[in-house]
């Protein structure tokens, strides 16, 4: 799995390519470890390429939200497919998280906090 | 009958997925559920390779996964076997299942994958026989293009 970085002036972009699993998720973990340390407020994932994602890759996700919300950053993820939501939502997770279908839904979420 | 045989390392995963996909899309089961599929197998088999021995030598063993499909109408249930030679036995039945909110909480990640494995699995049963510990497991999933598809039960809570 690839991540790709992206910063922009109000987000710091994260761009899942592949299947994040045992193998591949200290990438992501590595890769959002960076963007905490960027100090911007708003971390975007887009997972519109994310192909499949298993327990892991999921831990991800779950621990570093915690990181986020004591460093008040702003954890929005994007594009998931359907099968991808669903094994977040089988888990709850989509309840915990901040799941929206676009990377422009996101920016407006973004642009309702900072108003 | 489908089966394949994996070593107890992460990088065969992909292996694994391929497999259990290219067994359920000929079948034209539907997509998503084909994906719970791949999950729930998978997980079963990280941790076999998790819980392994590290200090033994696997070069020789292997964890071996055998697929069983029957198709019912507009569902099939899906039979799945997984066996692994590790000297540890595992029994889901004695796990103590945390929820998703304590995971996040504290940071407890090694509870997803079980959690995940128990809300898309049927019939769950975990052995040991012959020195090997065997987890058998069915799923049932729906075939596309097959009317009342929608009626399957899986995933469950």
């Amino acid at each position: 799995m690839q991540v790709l970085t992206t910063t922009q002036d109000d987000f710091y972009l994260l761009t899942l390519e592949g299947d994040l699993d045992a193998v591949s998720a200290i990438n992501l973990d590595d890769a959002i470890e960076s963007a905490l340390k960027s100090q911007n407020k708003h971390l975007l994932i887009d997972c519109i390429n994310l192909n499949y994602i298993s327990s892991p890759g999921i831990g991800v996700f779950t621990s570093r939200l915690e990181d986020c919300e004591k460093l008040k950053i702003k954890l929005i993820t994007f594009g998931l497919s359907t099968k991808v939501l669903k094994v977040f939502q089988i888990l709850g997770l989509d309840k915990l998280l901040t799941i929206v279908p676009t990377l422009t839904d996101a920016q407006k979420l973004i642009a309702n906090a900072e108003h | 009958m489908p089966s394949i045989k994996i070593t107890y390392l992460n990088t065969q995963l992909k292996k694994l997925r391929d497999f259990v996909e290219g067994t359920l899309v000929p079948l034209r089961v539907d997509p998503v559920h084909i994906n719970l599929v791949v999950v729930a197998v998978e997980e079963i088999c990280c941790n076999a390779i998790e819980h392994s021995d590290h200090q033994q030598d696997h070069s020789k063993d292997f964890i071996h996964v055998t697929i069983r499909p029957h198709l019912e109408g507009s569902t099939a249930r899906v039979d799945i076997e997984i066996k692994d030679s590790n000297k540890n036995h595992f029994n889901l039945a004695n796990y103590d299942m945390p929820d998703i909110s304590t995971i996040v909480q504290h940071r407890c990640n090694g509870g997803i994958g079980l959690i995940l494995f128990k809300k898309i699995a049927e019939n769950i049963n975990f052995k040991r026989e012959a020195e090997q510990n065997i987890c058998n497991f069915s799923t049932r999933v729906p075939i596309e293009g097959v009317r009342g598809c929608e009626s399957t039960s899986l995933p469950h809570s």
